[in-house]
């Protein structure tokens, strides 16, 4: 018997309504994780990434397309059908602090979940599984009873991924959950990532700006730009061999931390991604390998296991 | 040729509910003009005070020792009327987040020119014309003169603020984190136009916490923790050969691509607070080769070879690196 | 009390001695109120004269050892008279602030975190209330409702709702947009849950604040109130009306008026610092490591 995926995202998108018309923060992502697998979404700010988690995890409504959570209907369903697929996923946000309720407990904090999805719990069962699950991402009990304010970041965010795992969901939505963090709180965060996904059998949807961090978290990526996917697969793959001009880029300005392989870029700035008016391909502006039918046409992402929206990909 | 920055000995001391801490515990570096210092600690370090403190910008309550010269000129307990002088004219800094560091109801062009004739008597049109060369060296075109501050984007602000740091050409430019609210794509431009300006003579204290930053663009690095720098020297004697494990410690817990799934090595523990700082070397509740003696007195600096500065009673020796690599 | 328990609370006792070192004058000003409300408590209990009891042979004495404050043109004891003033002062500033929070607070909720027609209904009639200057819609209401305390309380009441739905109003804006109501609604929890867990005790603290403030104001506005025949009626023993009642002597007879000013006056300025100087500790934000 095969088991739905954890997630599956049909063609949804987002627009709003800006002065100049019509603006898509997101258009018609397509994918899916599989049990047992990871994905990143990358990309630099605007391109619709933090939507498209809020969108997953049901936060904002789509304006088109379908999101499924172990094969049901999420993004469809009324808010109390909602609630019941909640169970199936967790969230980590990005500021740890700002993701908890500064006037409840630690251990409150950890048990929220469990009040809202097991009413008839008691508080001591509800305390019992917080404290189990604290000791579970590596913190001791006598934070149980403090408040965030006294808590550290790297030790905030370990309290939000505790109540993100105390319904045992299969799914974690990670958006951008260590750049508030220093390097070496990171590291410690991203190793504890690390062995939960293999001790839990957890997929994870790690959105992130990082891309040397995809590879410690994920198996697949999937880099967007404007709105739209540019290039996706698995990730050693991707990043080995880019194929569409912005991976190449993205890879390329990344600061690699040894002193002997620098590379200068040139002195021109672009103003940041954004949608640009007419048909065509976003990327064509900066893409140093733009040709005239850029302009005509939006580039398909083609169906392959490494696929690229691009006229003419990089071989 | 100008001497730079030259910090000897400065301590931050802040009080407290137990008496008197220092944030910056004597401190010494040196940006010689045509070079770029990358200061690299994480929060906690005390170098955004560091480099407050080389304005003079410290908060009251902050107690200042030691000594900050700007080519000569001494910023530690100077007059207010003297500094004022020396900053933007011999000395400027940029921050980390150029959406709030402008002010938003001026123009660009307003607030370079209010800065510029401040420094120099000269006219408005003059001033213009400093300001508009000003941001064509900070890659920008004079369009952006009749620009807010919320009409563009943050890596244009960026080098907007730069321009207005450079527009008075000082000696000394201090960078606090310029690039880590910005993508990854601006920040690699960014730092292609800091490196152009120090080769053309500025002397940049370039602050971070990314080493990836400092490996690009620096020449000499030095590392901060709790307050005190631990390692010091050339880029590349620092990076290959090195001797402090803190230093080694945030290497190995930077991802760098291609590493695929390996398991990052972090540091345990957190750093201490400057309050509650441990005796002798404040890393050692953290460092895996710690003895007695780390917990007795101030550490030594040593120097382990030529331009490259340690504290520690004992360095990672170059075997002793590879192995732990 | 477990040993956990008992060393919390010693700490907490260690702390509190050593903020009130640090800030004597607001430590100072709270003994003074703890005083005031001690006496407002005890007043029934400590065998004073009866203050309502009239006696003309008695009227307008000096202060002296009989009659601590002197007596007003009744002859009635002023000390006692602001003894037991005090209880009718005090419940009537707490029952003011009570009842405008407990109107304004659901209002100002309700608005901010719905959003919408609802906000700019609620917040147009607020606007409403506004618009009148400070004093001039509790007279008016007052005068509406006729003379009494308890319709002056109401009518105050009812004129400050405004402020403490504006205040939890703009809090909510606030908080509504912080990670932890979006983990909230991530996880499933209903709104209404969400506004009563996580948004309402959030929102709470600077409206505790103003209700503080407001504590003294209510004391001097009732006692306005009672000044100009609004508020308390005789017999009732108030402040205000103590004032009120000794304005055609109190040139010539001082104390008729000074004891009972005095005691408006040093209730309202002890309140007013003892609330400036904890506003900081009644921040949740700031309760970090020390």
């Amino acid at each position: 018997m095969t088991t739905a995926p954890p997630l599956k995202v049909e063609s949804i998108s987002k627009r709003y309504h800006a002065r100049h018309g019509t603006v898509y923060a997101l258009r018609d992502l397509s994918f899916e994780i599989r049990a047992g697998r990871s994905m990143s979404i990358v990309g630099e700010s605007g391109c619709g990434k933090t939507t498209a988690a809020y969108c997953i995890a049901g936060l904002q409504p789509v304006d088109a397309g379908t999101v499924y959570l172990a094969g049901e209907d999420f993004s469809g369903a009324t808010r109390v059908q909602q609630k019941r697929l909640r169970r199936d996923f967790g969230i980590v946000f990005q500021n740890p602090l700002s993701a908890l309720n500064p006037r409840m407990r630690i251990w409150q904090n950890v048990a929220e979940p469990l009040r809202v999805h097991e009413p008839n719990m008691g508080v001591s069962n509800r305390k019992q599984l917080a404290e189990s699950m604290l000791k579970r991402v590596g913190l001791g009990l006598q934070h149980l009873q403090a408040f965030p304010g006294e808590l550290s970041g790297g030790q905030l965010q370990r309290v939000v991924l505790a109540r993100a795992l105390i319904l045992n969901p299969k799914l974690v939505i990670l958006d951008e959950p260590t750049s508030a963090l220093d390097v070496s709180i990171q590291a410690q965060v991203l190793n504890l990532l690390q062995e939960l996904r293999d001790t839990l059998a957890l997929s994870y949807l790690f959105i992130t700006h990082n891309l040397a961090l995809v590879e410690v978290l994920t198996d697949d990526v999937m880099v967007m730009y404007a709105g739209r996917v540019v290039e996706s697969g698995p990730a050693d793959v991707v990043f080995a061999k880019p194929r569409h001009p912005y991976t190449r880029e993205l890879i390329q300005s990344i600061p690699d931390p040894s002193p002997g392989n620098r590379k200068m870029l040139g002195l021109n700035d672009y103003s940041a991604v954004q949608q640009i008016a007419g048909g065509g391909c976003a990327f064509r502006q900066r893409c140093s390998n733009a040709r005239a039918g850029c302009s005509e046409v939006i580039p398909p992402l083609d169906f392959q296991a490494h696929a690229v929206a691009c006229l003419y990909p990089i071989s | 040729m100008s001497q730079g920055l030259v910090i000897s000995d400065l301590t931050l001391e802040f009080a407290h509910g137990r008496g008197r801490a220092a944030a910056v515990d004597r401190c010494s570096l040196m940006v010689r003009s045509k070079e770029i210092l990358g200061l690299v600690g994480e929060s906690g370090s005390g170098k955004s005070l560091t480099a407050l403190a080389c304005l003079g910008l410290t908060p009251s309550n902050c107690r200042a020792s030691g000594s900050v010269r700007v080519n000569g000129d001494e910023i530690v307990g100077a007059f207010e009327a003297t500094l004022t002088n020396l900053r933007g004219r011999r000395i400027a800094m940029i921050f980390q987040n150029p959406m709030t560091a402008l002010n938003p109801y001026f123009t660009i062009g307003n607030q370079m020119v209010g800065v510029i004739r401040q420094h120099f008597p000269i006219d408005r049109s003059e001033a213009k014309q400093e300001a508009a060369a000003a941001l064509k060296q900070a890659g920008l075109t004079d369009v952006v003169l009749n620009r807010y501050p919320h009409q563009m984007s943050g890596g244009q602000l960026q080098r907007a603020m730069i321009a207005m740091a450079i527009a008075c050409k000082p000696e000394v430019l201090i960078a606090d984190e310029p690039t880590t609210a910005l993508d990854v794509t601006v920040q690699a431009r960014i730092l292609s136009l800091l490196r152009s300006l120090a080769d053309q003579g500025m002397g940049i204290l370039l602050i971070t916490h990314d080493l990836g930053v400092v490996a690009q663009v620096a020449d000499r690095v030095a590392v901060m923790y709790s307050g005190r720098i631990i390692e010091s020297g050339d880029l590349n004697q620092v990076f290959s050969a090195t001797a402090h494990p803190y230093s080694l410690g945030l290497m190995e817990a930077s991802p760098m691509m291609g590493m695929g799934r390996r398991k990052l090595r972090a540091i345990p523990g957190v750093v201490p607070d400057f309050r509650s700082r441990p005796a002798g070397c404040a890393f050692r509740d953290r460092c895996a080769q710690a003895q007695d003696v780390c917990a007795l007195g101030v550490v030594p600096q040593t120097e382990i070879a030529a331009e490259h500065q340690v504290r520690c009673h004992f360095p990672i020796r170059e075997s002793q690196g590879a192995e732990l690599k | 009390m477990s040993s956990s328990t008992s060393s919390r609370l010693f700490s907490w006792l260690a702390r509190y001695i050593a903020w009130s070192r640090r800030n004597i004058f607001v430590t100072i000003c709270a003994t003074g109120f703890g005083l005031i409300v001690l006496m407002a408590l005890l007043a029934p209990f400590l065998g004073l004269a009866d203050p309502k009891q009239i006696d003309f042979a008695a009227k307008l004495l000096r202060p002296s050892s009989t009659h601590w404050f002197g007596t007003d043109g009744l002859g009635r004891d002023i000390f006692s008279g602001v003894v037991h003033g005090a209880r009718v002062s005090l419940l009537v500033a707490f029952g003011v602030v009570f009842i405008a929070a407990a109107i304004g607070i659901p209002i100002g909720l309700v608005s901010g975190y719905a959003g919408g027609w609802v906000d700019t209904f609620f917040m147009r009639i607020s606007d409403v209330f506004l618009a009148f200057p400070p004093l001039l819609l509790p007279i008016t209401l007052s005068a509406l409702l006729g003379p009494g305390l308890f319709n002056a309380t109401c009518a105050v009441a009812i004129s400050w709702f405004p402020w403490y739905a504006r205040l939890i109003r703009s809090s909510v804006l606030t908080v509504k947009s912080e990670l932890y109501i979006q983990s909230a609604r991530a996880i499933g929890t209903n709104p209404f849950s969400i506004a009563m867990h996580h948004v309402l005790p959030n929102s709470l603290s600077p409206v505790v604040v103003q209700a503080s403030l407001d504590f003294g104001f209510a004391i001097l506005t009732t006692a306005s109130l009672s000044f100009i025949g609004m508020g308390a009626v005789p017999p009732t023993v108030e402040w205000g009306l103590m004032v009120a009642s000794s304005r055609s002597v109190f040139l010539e007879y001082w104390w008729t008026a000074m004891f009972p000013g005095l005691a408006i006056f040093l209730t309202v300025f002890f309140a007013n610092v003892v609330v400036d100087g904890v506003r900081d500790s009644l921040d949740p934000k700031l309760r970090g490591a020390p």
